[in-house]
């Protein structure tokens, strides 16, 4: 086979990251190949360097033998690469046709017409089982049927290449099914497709090559038929060693969360958690580890009542908590620390002071009578910036001009201090570098020493391995298996949050095949 | 009563009341909702009109033709259109507070500039008051005899008939043309427009430009075709209105149409109302078609949704 | 090494960055007068000459401080009205009209109690006035809050129908004493004088006008203190005192009133983090509508209060076109002033000194009040130009500093954290 795309030693960074290093890789015509690794792995920037979303640093994009630069999307699209992003480009008022056809020049300038479009679309419908009736608005489509408008849209761009971004993320299993005979239909035909995923059965099911990446490097690339989801495992999560946090053994207390088959859905209105079911106990850390987007943050929502349940219950220390507020849950002495720390977590533009009092500023005693008393809150504020490092020359900067790291701080400060009963903590790391990660760190171990019941969320396997006293791992909104966190066995949680080793004591009548290796 | 009804339903100077009140409206909001589908919060149509109303007179004064007063209207408008771009699109101010300037800024400009040309500046007295060329009616031969229907839809000044073919013109602009398609999509979604190559920039700045000139002509429609003549603050809010009624049209122009249609009706409604002997004060029936205005708004319109990209400036993701 | 001297550079650009609040309006207000001054020599006028009168209109003489002073009362009340409202996300448009509804309200009360103490009668007006600027920003406060409505456009059109109602009430007879005529219930609504037949009303009850600092120089406290000193009788011979009241003064102790409520209570603190995140404000156990509601509420109370301000203070009572813009002009005194109730102080002495000047400038320069107009548009405009480009940079510079995935292991970038500059 021809090589179509040959990508060398491209190095991508970014303030404070190095995203790709020294990546090598190589596309043949008519083949389908997935690039297959972890949160953080680089596939997604790698891509989007194909694509002229963003510029390596070094290294040489190669096309079809000639060397070229892409500065933009436009110039990807001209030379035949198409890219379907995880975040759809469609504009949901306008109907289908049109928003394949924008952009491009009418034959009957400057009049549109759609007639010749909606033709091409039924034509490639027929040709590549992309059944979609042009004339439906986006918004009326579902996520699966909008995607197969992201395809066409790059088939009508005349696409040789097609990168499909964690594509499955928005499919149902049948969905996914029908994605799959559609990429087969298109490689038929002549073109090439890079597959970017974390779920091992799609790789085995669909490829024919697959590249795996880890923290921005390639590990290796290897044929579909000669290897398995074992091997793979291994390369996507691989780390024998790992640095490991002290913490004393201790005897877990009373159960401070419990959830029973908890059900929700997520902002486009999928299933998103499904039937999840477990257990937090005083004085345990509980790990959740899984891929970005397999309803982790959706669940920590749901409890922190910031989304709505859809079936099952939750109790905060055996009281039920399923549909309160925000506001109520913080009374039962749950503790959140959000994901995105600058959209749900602070008040940018305010102060270190206003951010830390947030969730007490109605309180006594920081004010009385709706007046502060300004004492008591800027002791409290004095008190939580030195108690949690918080290195700023004072506390009334606003929040936006800290770094990352102490913004976080002031989180943990505002969410830690209160001695809670239940926190939550989703990414608490994200974005930090290794010494406050450390100092995040060391302030949840004390939290849970303390008698704390903490539920931890985090795509950085890493972080759940060292904190955790027990893992559950997450997939496609499911509990996979739940183990000891002590000698865990990597390469098994590796599967399960690829998708093919599920644990579990309970069925359910809809299982999905599972291999157990 | 029955005899008020009649009175002021059955006549016809009533109809053509409506379609001249309805003009400047439409004119100006037809012209916003362009830029207003790219994603611009267009409440400047206040100031672009007002210096619409005082290019009209200069334009006509000067020379003697009212088409170049109308002319000059039209780049008088375009320039606030400009302005507006290059505050809200290249520096990304926030729009509303930026339009509430330009509003200021030319209601200042427009009393300068008419002193400036008809008084000469500096040390200059306004006689009398100035009286320039204006419109005139146009019959449309034929239709214009037919009775009632006539006088009522086919004997009025030019602008009349601009205002009224632009609803058609706009639709199809918006909705049948590539360029057209590239508006909408900057309106609702600029990132993924972009990411197919079209220059949003560029896109915004011209349905600035259209409103611009759009909202100059129904300036000029103020000035130089009813009264030939100006006076500060001609427009006194139909820009706001026109704005209102691109909201309660929900962003379409046959519901922009009506919009402005409505408020057309009530304004002369009211003026009716007033030459008869219905004993309600003078000063309710101006406020009653912004009453109208507010209720049609709350019950009709609900929650209204502006286009997704509305308000917020468009930057590149840097790279 | 490479730390201290971020640290040190930090030092310098932060201390910058607090000023530009103030340099950039400053800025913008120069660049304003430049590009007018441009307009003002194709109109045939010195702008030198133009500008030396428009200084002197404003701040030349004890009578023009006085007429600064009195423009500048009702605007900061409009300003801190748009401000409190903007700081929560509400864009309150509709101030003109609340302004004069408290005016008609201060007014009615000042024409119908006219036997009431002046103690009681002035902060009666005054709380009058409050009230129904409140009532006047209800409906639109509860349409936001409820059912999401755009409160631009509510308040707007409001704002055209309660202009129109105070054009009617002024039109229509008070009941007044001693005056022989038949009062239906309908004349309990308006506020005209009914000895005579001009749309305006009678003067409020002489207690209802505020005391100014010439009641206060002729008081018999002063002369028995003073009487004898020379300085005293040439004080006393100032007429301007008599026109500089109590206004100002509580214009300022409003101003300070909101910033303590603003950032020194709990409905203020509530209100500033709907205005900046609603989301996390919902986090916090905020509640929003009861927040969005609250701050309509008080933002028409403060406007309604400038009407009452110019009553109470300059004016005395109503009559058509009474104070035409003040509540319009709330918003570029709030956006120059950056949304702080002190700039807003500040920001009304400018605008307030403009429209003072205005006159003295036409007189002298023969430069029209129009150009005015045009000055304070072109400052917002450089202003809000000059801010958002400010902002840009900001937010661009703190997405450099902030490390997204693994961080690089170079050893040259450091644990320890300096704040961004």
């Amino acid at each position: 086979m021809t090589e179509l795309l040959r990508l060398e030693k491209i190095r991508k960074t970014f303030p404070g990251v190095v995203a790709n290093d020294n990546v090598d890789l190589v596309i043949k015509k008519g083949e389908i190949h997935a690039l297959l690794g972890e949160n953080g792995a680089g596939k997604s920037t790698l891509m989007n360097c194909v694509y002229g979303v963003y510029r390596p640093d070094s290294g040489k994009i190669i096309w079809k033998g000639e060397e070229v630069t892409i500065h933009q999307a436009k110039d990807a699209i001209a030379l035949g690469i198409g890219m379907v992003h995880q975040h759809f480009m469609l504009v949901p008022p306008l109907s289908v046709a049109e928003n394949v056809v924008l952009g491009l020049p009418s034959p009957r300038e400057p009049f549109l017409d759609l007639v010749r479009v909606e033709e091409a679309i039924r034509k490639s419908g027929e040709k590549y089982h992309l059944k979609v009736d042009p004339k439906a608005k986006i918004w009326q489509l579902p996520v699966g049927v909008q995607q197969r408008v992201e395809i066409l849209k790059a088939l009508y761009r005349e696409a040789e290449l097609l990168i499909l971004d964690e594509p499955t993320a928005v499919l149902t299993p049948g969905e996914v099914e029908d994605l799959f005979k559609i990429l087969k239909a298109l490689v038929h035909d002549g073109l090439s497709i890079i597959f970017i995923t974390h779920k091992l059965e799609e790789v085995m099911a669909a490829c024919d090559r697959v590249t795996v990446l880890r923290d921005g490097e390639v590990v290796d690339n290897v044929n579909i038929h000669d290897t398995d989801t074992n091997e793979l495992a291994k390369m996507m999560v691989g780390r024998e060693v790992f640095l490991k946090m002290e913490k004393p053994d201790l005897e877990p207390g009373e159960v401070v969360l419990s959830v029973e088959s908890l059900s929700a859905k997520d902002d486009r209105d999928l299933p998103a958690v499904k039937d999840v079911s477990f257990e937090i106990r005083r004085n345990e850390i509980l790990g959740i580890a899984g891929v970005d987007g397999n309803g982790q943050t959706e669940l920590a929502q749901v409890i922190t009542g910031l989304r709505p349940a859809t079936n099952g219950k939750f109790f905060v220390l055996g009281k039920e908590a399923t549909h309160c507020q925000p506001r109520d849950i913080i009374k039962m002495n749950v503790s959140y620390i959000p994901p995105d720390r600058q959209h749900t977590g602070l008040l940018m533009d305010f102060s270190i002071t206003e951010n830390l009092i947030g969730k007490k500023h109605a309180d006594e005693p920081y004010s009385r009578r709706g007046i502060f008393q300004k004492k008591q809150v800027n002791e409290f504020a004095d008190r939580s910036i030195s108690a949690f490092d918080v290195r700023t020359p004072g506390p009334e900067m606003a929040v936006k001009l800290l770094s990352g790291g102490n913004q976080q701080k002031v989180i943990l400060a505002r969410e830690v201090s209160g001695k809670p009963d239940l926190l939550i903590a989703a990414q608490p790391a994200r974005g930090l570098d290794i010494g406050a990660t450390e100092y995040v760190h060391k302030q949840m171990i004390e939290a849970r020493n303390n008698g704390a019941a903490i539920l931890l969320i985090s795509t950085e396997l890493e972080e759940v391995l060292s904190l955790s006293d027990r893992i559950a791992v997450m997939f496609e909104g499911e509990i996979m298996g739940i183990v000891p966190g002590k000698n865990a066995d990597v390469h098994q949680i590796g599967q399960m949050m690829a998708g093919v080793l599920r644990l579990n004591t309970e069925t359910k009548t809809d299982h999905k095949e599972v291999e157990k290796v | 009563m029955l005899n008020n009804v009649f009175g002021i339903f059955g006549s016809i100077e009533f109809y053509v009341a409506i379609i001249r009140m309805t003009t400047p409206l439409l004119l100006a909001a037809i012209g916003g909702l362009v830029a207003e589908k790219a994603g611009l919060v267009t409440f400047s149509m206040e100031g672009m009109m007002l210096m619409g109303t005082v290019g009209g007179v200069i334009g006509s004064g000067l020379t003697g033709n009212v088409w170049m007063g109308v002319l000059l209207a039209m780049v008088f408008g375009i320039l606030m259109g400009l302005a507006y771009a290059v505050m809200a699109v290249s520096v990304g101010a926030h729009q509303i507070v930026t339009c509430v300037a330009l509003n200021m800024g030319a209601a200042g400009l427009s009393a300068v500039l008419f002193a400036l040309v008809f008084a000469g500046g500096a040390g200059g007295v306004i006689e009398e008051v100035i009286q320039v060329e204006g419109l005139k009616l146009w019959k449309i031969p034929l239709l214009g005899d037919i009775p009632v229907i006539g006088p009522i839809f086919f004997n009025h000044y030019p602008l009349v008939y601009l205002a009224f073919l632009m609803v058609p013109v706009v639709w199809f602009l918006l909705y049948r043309t590539t360029w057209g398609l590239k508006v909408r999509a900057v309106g609702e979604h600029p990132h993924a427009a972009d990411t197919v190559g079209i220059n949003v920039i560029k896109v915004r700045y011209t349905t600035l430009m259209i409103a611009g000139a759009l909202a100059g002509l129904a300036g000029a429609f103020l000035s130089v075709a009813a009264l030939n003549n100006w006076e500060e603050n001609m427009t006194s809010g139909r820009g706001f209105i026109a704005y209102t009624a691109i909201v309660f049209g929900k962003w379409e122009p046959v519901g922009v149409f009506l919009g402005t249609l409505l408020f057309g009706v009530a304004d002369a409604l009211q003026l009716r109302m007033q030459t008869l002997n219905i004993n309600i004060p003078y000063q309710f029936m101006v406020a009653f078609p912004y009453a109208v205005t507010l209720v049609a708004l709350v019950l009709f319109v609900g929650k209204a949704s502006w286009p997704a990209a509305s308000g917020s400036p468009f930057k590149r993701e840097d790279k | 090494m490479i730390n201290k001297t971020k640290a040190r550079a930090g030092a310098s650009t932060r201390l910058l960055e607090q000023s530009l609040p103030v340099v950039i309006p400053a800025m913008a207000i120069l660049l304003a007068f430049l590009v007018s001054g441009i307009l003002i020599v194709i109109w045939g006028s010195n702008p030198i000459e133009a500008y030396k009168a428009l200084f002197a209109g404003a701040f030349g003489s004890p009578n023009s401080w006085a007429a600064t002073l009195i423009r500048l009362s009702p605007l900061v009340f409009t300003g801190l009205a748009v401000t409190y409202g903007y700081r929560s996300g509400f864009f309150n448009i509709g101030a003109e009209g609340q302004l004069y509804m408290g005016a008609l309200a201060a007014t009615w009360i000042g024409i119908t109690f006219v036997n009431l103490p002046g103690i009681l009668l002035i902060p009666l007006m005054m709380l009058g006035a409050a009230l129904i600027g409140s009532a006047m920003a209800f409906l639109p406060g509860i349409l936001k809050a409820w059912k999401g409505f755009n409160e631009v456009l509510t308040t707007l059109l409001i704002n055209y129908i309660l202009l129109q109602y105070f054009e009617w009430a002024i039109r229509i007879d008070h009941p007044t004493a001693g005056v022989d005529q038949a009062w239906g219930w309908v004349n309990w609504l308006g506020v005209k004088d009914p000895t005579q037949p001009f749309p305006k009303s009678a003067f409020i009850a002489e207690q209802g006008f505020l005391p100014s600092i010439g009641t206060l120089i002729n008081s018999k406290l002063f002369v028995n203190l003073f009487g004898e000193a020379a300085w005293y009788q040439e004080m006393t011979s100032v007429s301007a005192f008599n026109r500089i009241t109590l206004a100002p003064m509580l214009a300022i102790l409003f101003a300070v009133l909101i910033y303590f409520v603003l950032f020194k209570t709990t409905t203020g603190y509530q209100a500033r983090a709907v205005g900046v995140n609603p989301d996390a404000a919902r986090y916090m156990g905020v509640d929003i509508k009861k927040t969005i509601l609250t701050t309509a509420l008080i933002s028409g109370a403060l406007a309604g209060m400038g009407g009452a301000i110019e009553i109470l203070g300059a004016q005395h009572r109503v009559i058509e076109s009474f104070l035409v813009d003040a509540g319009f002009t709330g918003i570029p005194v709030a956006l120059i002033g950056d949304l702080h109730p002190f700039g807003v102080l500040l920001s009304a002495l400018f605008f307030g000194a403009l429209r003072a000047g205005a006159n003295r400038m036409q007189i002298i320069a023969q430069v029209p009040i129009a150009v005015v107009q045009l000055i304070q548009s072109l400052a917002i405009l450089f202003s809000i130009a000059g801010t958002t480009i400010d902002l840009q940079s900001r937010i661009k510079k703190s997405r450099m500093g902030k490390s997204k995935g693994k961080p690089t292991q170079d050893p040259q970038i450091q644990v320890e954290e300096v704040p961004n500059a």
